[in-house]
């Protein structure tokens, strides 16, 4: 059923007897995407797990209200977004009094994490994204990974398409940067 | 899922040696049946609304009514303090007794003669009730600070 458009689900969703029948097929249609973006700024599966979960269940409670100003996608990208930033948020408050700032922990995690498993030069390439700053790396993931269009990235993020362009640029040079002089 | 192919030259430069995007995203490893799973885990996390359709139902509300009545009155009698029917004295004493001269006056004597032994032992106290007194040290720009302050208390605290 992956075929059916956002549009087609969310009709569906809004039908009583279909609700979570459609949620389910919305779930099924973007777990991987979301998961993978939000992978990639939390690194940690456990960390990934519990905000996807959460992001979904966000939309379960908010689908209703949804009123398709903007576009579906853009809509969910937009709450997963949130959800990673606040996630990091609050694990940096928890980590406040911790000796290893959570940056060094995430990079920490890429070496040891059981579930990574990349080649070198990849792992290198995630430690200098975890090096931008976090609005920078969800512009980079969102233009360099999944393939969206400055105008997509400025509908979630509220910036102008000009500013994106150039935070993606810098955030190219600093990540080239970083990989050439390890 | 493939990686952005924009022509951009800082882009291919970067994009050659990092391999396309599932590539990339391979290096995560999922436990095994992890997405199978997930909105199986996602569903029960999901609170079901509660269902209030029964609360139209006679057989519901009639009953919880009453037998919410029945608890109200029994909470009322027996609450700590409340007067019991045995122990107050029935509205006809009341009257009788308000009546009975020789009770009003024994009432009145004793009423006047502690009212004697007050005044005849605080003649010279002040009370404190005497608006001369009260306002004897009282500056006018004492009373200027206390209407400014009274005026200022209404305002809304600024919430920084």
């Amino acid at each position: 059923m992956e075929h059916l458009s956002d549009h087609e689900l969310l009709v569906m969703f809004r039908n009583e007897d279909q609700k979570h029948y459609a949620f389910n097929l919305i779930v099924a249609k973007y777990q991987h995407r979301i998961y993978y973006f939000v992978r990639r700024i939390l690194i940690s599966h456990e960390d990934t797990n519990d905000v996807v979960q959460n992001i979904f269940i966000k939309v379960w409670n908010n689908l209703e209200n949804f009123r398709e100003d903007s576009k579906f996608f853009t809509w969910l990208y937009r709450i997963a977004s949130n959800e990673s930033i606040s996630f990091l948020k609050n694990r940096n408050l928890r980590t406040f009094f911790s000796l290893s700032s959570p940056e060094a922990s995430m990079l920490n995690t890429i070496k040891e994490e059981t579930y990574i498993d990349g080649k070198e030069i990849q792992q290198r390439l995630l430690q200098a994204i975890l090096k931008l700053p976090k609005k920078q790396q969800l512009i980079f993931n969102m233009r360099y990974f999944d393939e969206l269009s400055y105008e997509q990235i400025s509908e979630i993020l509220g910036t102008s398409v000009g500013a994106l362009k150039a935070s993606y640029h810098i955030a190219v040079k600093k990540i080239e940067h970083f990989v050439t002089a390890n | 899922m493939k990686m952005h192919s924009k022509s951009n030259n800082l882009f291919e430069e970067l994009k050659s040696p990092f391999g396309d995007a599932e590539s990339f995203e391979s290096q995560f490893r999922v436990p095994n049946q992890y997405f199978e799973n997930l909105p199986n885990q996602i569903n029960n996390r999901i609170t079901k609304p509660v269902k209030i359709s029964f609360l139209k139902n006679r057989i519901f509300w009639i009953p919880a009514v009453s037998l919410g009545s029945i608890s109200l009155i029994l909470l009322v009698y027996f609450l700590p303090g409340t007067p019991k029917l045995d122990e107050t004295i029935s509205e006809y004493q009341q009257i009788v007794s308000v009546w009975d001269q020789s009770y009003a006056e024994e009432v009145y004597l004793n009423e006047s003669c502690e009212l004697d032994a007050l005044i005849a032992q605080n003649t010279n106290e002040n009370i404190g009730l005497n608006e001369e007194n009260i306002l004897e040290n009282v500056s006018s720009d004492d009373i200027v600070n206390y209407l400014k302050e009274e005026y200022n208390q209404d305002e809304t605290l600024i919430e920084e």
